[in-house]
């Protein structure tokens, strides 16, 4: 609703993206919103990856709203200076070297992080790579066959302070993957690789960033990183 | 109704059943064990494929050794992963949905001629609705804390929302009529009290999750469900067989039957008592898979007509093949991601369906 109305307003070019819930754009504004069109939904598919810059602009939207430009101006560079920092620590390696796969919920099909959000900031800035970059939905429902195939180095797993599905919560998650006769054979189980992030982490958000140092740290002390 | 009545009751133009005059018994008799043989080769051999096939790739060579050095033949030289593949994930699947597909194939024939309806299915008694009450109320409400899980609530459910049938039922008079309408109203009640808990306190990822539950997935297979379910449809099988005579007296009304002597009363009971803990069984592993119990027992009596004995294994083995092979697509169409199986039941066998319906045009 929000963003219809910067529409309305003529501040498309300071929008990157618009989400609609139940209609089509209103007609007169569709030539605005063509201009600037990356359609962001909270659970499909994304045409281009989130970057930053988006979360960032929100943050400075929220500030002008509130009148408190400054403080927005602070949080957004801020947010950029520690994504920026952890894209420095990891820019040697190769993103190959290691491979992660991010874990939201559901034990039965798993739900794990797509290509493109906040997970794909995640892992662009801490130089590893999603072996579910492959799929474009933000959590994409998987098979435990295809994540046992890619085996992925180090689990990345949220820790869902809900109970809505099997496995939200970390303890639930770790305990299924120790005794399914299945995931236990995962590598990064049986190294019990594990790096652990909020939802809100996994999510786009200011949080995203606190994903990135966490997972960044994460390689680190597991080993992995010299 | 009438064309379901006309379908069992009438002549069967490929013979077969106890009423078919006795000339040329022997030759019938080698058929359905020809046919027999033919279809469990079918079902074994799909099993085979289907374990081959999948998202992770793996050689068929692979897959012969890692199934044979679990069956004690040999050495498989693979890796942990994907011996995983293959033996603790597809060849549980595969087999669950074989077993499921078979189960509720079975019951959903026996509904039918039980309660002379060709609109039976093995959830026209109020259990997968029950079955979908007892879910949201542990998933939702967090009943049972913690103990009684997912498939533990909806078996509960499933049997309380029969137990209601029953009882209704009994109260009304235990016609097979009267026992649908027993089952309708319980379906209705059931329905009402799931949407109910779920609009009043679930939140959108809770209504998902639950939701994409019931549609059915063989997705949690794992070996402990193969046999819990192998085992309740092969006993249920077996009873069934054993009554299957008088299951064909049935098709001639309840009068009837019972002046051939038949315990009409019992028999009844005893039959839907166990399909509907087959049923019960099966969804609470698998979820509410539709459309097989539904139409697979009427591809079946289109081709071994409508005697019991011969009909309940066909039934079964058309079943079992089915599920096998829609699973599989259900598990690789999208690769990597998973579609409920009950959605691809619909989209293959809908039309599967129509083809049967239009050979089978006729007098009704």
């Amino acid at each position: 609703m929000r963003r219809v109305v910067h529409l309305a307003l003529g501040l498309q070019d300071r929008m990157v993206g618009t989400a609609t819930w139940t209609d089509r754009i209103r007609p007169n504004l569709a030539p605005s919103h063509g201009e600037n069109r990356d359609d962001e939904s909270g659970d499909g598919p994304r045409t281009k990856p989130l970057r930053l810059s988006t979360i960032q602009t929100e943050v400075r939207q929220l500030a002008q709203i509130f009148d408190v430009r400054a403080k927005g101006e602070a949080l957004a560079a801020d947010l950029q200076r520690r994504l920026e920092q952890v894209r420095a620590d990891n820019a040697a390696r190769d993103p190959k070297e290691i491979s992660i796969a991010s874990w939201f919920a559901n034990t039965e099909s798993p739900y794990v992080a797509g290509c493109c959000g906040s997970s794909g900031i995640i892992s662009r800035a801490a130089g590893v790579r999603n072996v579910f970059a492959d799929t474009q939905d933000e959590f994409p429902q998987v098979s435990w066959e295809t994540m046992l195939d890619r085996d992925p180095t180090v689990l990345v797993l949220g820790d869902l302070q809900r109970k809505s599905q099997t496995g939200d919560k970390l303890a639930d998650k770790i305990r299924f993957l120790e005794t399914d006769p299945v995931t236990k054979r995962l590598t990064a189980v049986r190294k019990k690789r594990y790096v652990i992030l909020n939802g809100a982490d996994m999510n786009p958000s200011i949080r995203t960033v606190d994903g990135a140092e966490k997972v960044s740290a994460g390689i680190r002390r597991l080993g992995l990183v010299r | 109704m009438a064309a379901g009545t006309a379908l069992r009751a009438g002549p069967a133009p490929s013979g077969g059943g106890p009423a078919s005059p006795s000339a040329g018994k022997t030759r019938r008799r080698l058929t359905g064990t020809t046919l027999a043989a033919l279809g469990l080769a079918a079902l074994v051999l799909s099993i085979a494929v289907a374990i081959t096939i999948g998202p992770a790739d793996v050689a068929v060579g692979d897959v012969v050794a890692i199934v044979g050095q679990h069956l004690g033949f040999g050495h498989a030289d693979v890796t942990r992963i994907r011996d995983g593949i293959v033996w603790d994930l597809r060849l549980p699947r595969t087999l669950l949905a074989a077993v499921c597909g078979a189960g509720l194939a079975i019951c959903g024939a026996i509904m039918q001629s039980l309660l002379r309806n060709p609109l039976a299915d093995p959830f026209v008694l109020g259990i997968s609705s029950g079955a979908s009450t007892g879910a949201v109320l542990i998933v939702v409400l967090g009943v049972g804390g913690g103990i009684v899980g997912l498939s533990g609530g909806a078996f509960i459910g499933a049997v309380l929302a029969f137990a209601v049938v029953l009882l209704l039922a009994a109260g009304a008079g235990s016609t097979p009529d009267r026992v649908v309408l027993a089952g309708v109203a319980a379906t209705q009640l059931f329905s009402a009290l799931t949407s109910f808990i779920v609009t009043s306190s679930a939140d959108a990822e809770q209504t998902r999750g639950v939701l994409f539950w019931l549609l059915g997935s063989l997705a949690g297979a794992g070996w402990n469900d193969v046999v819990l379910c192998g085992f309740v449809c092969l006993v249920g099988l077996v009873v069934c067989l054993a009554v299957a005579p008088a299951l064909d007296a049935f098709a001639f009304g309840e009068d009837a039957a019972a002046s051939l002597g038949i315990p009409v009363r019992w028999i009844r009971l005893l039959l839907l008592v166990v399909t509907a803990l087959i049923t019960a069984t099966l969804v609470s592993a698998a979820g509410a898979i539709g459309f097989v119990g539904l139409v697979l027992p009427h591809a079946a009596r289109a081709v071994v007509g409508p005697g019991h004995r011969r009909l309940l294994p066909t039934t079964a083995l058309i079943g079992a093949i089915f599920l096998v092979w829609v699973d599989t697509v259900a598990r690789t169409a999208f690769d990597p991601q998973e579609l409920p199986v009950g959605v691809v039941t619909a989209l293959v066998g809908v039309p599967a369906f129509a083809v049967i319906l239009y050979r089978r045009k006729g007098p009704a």
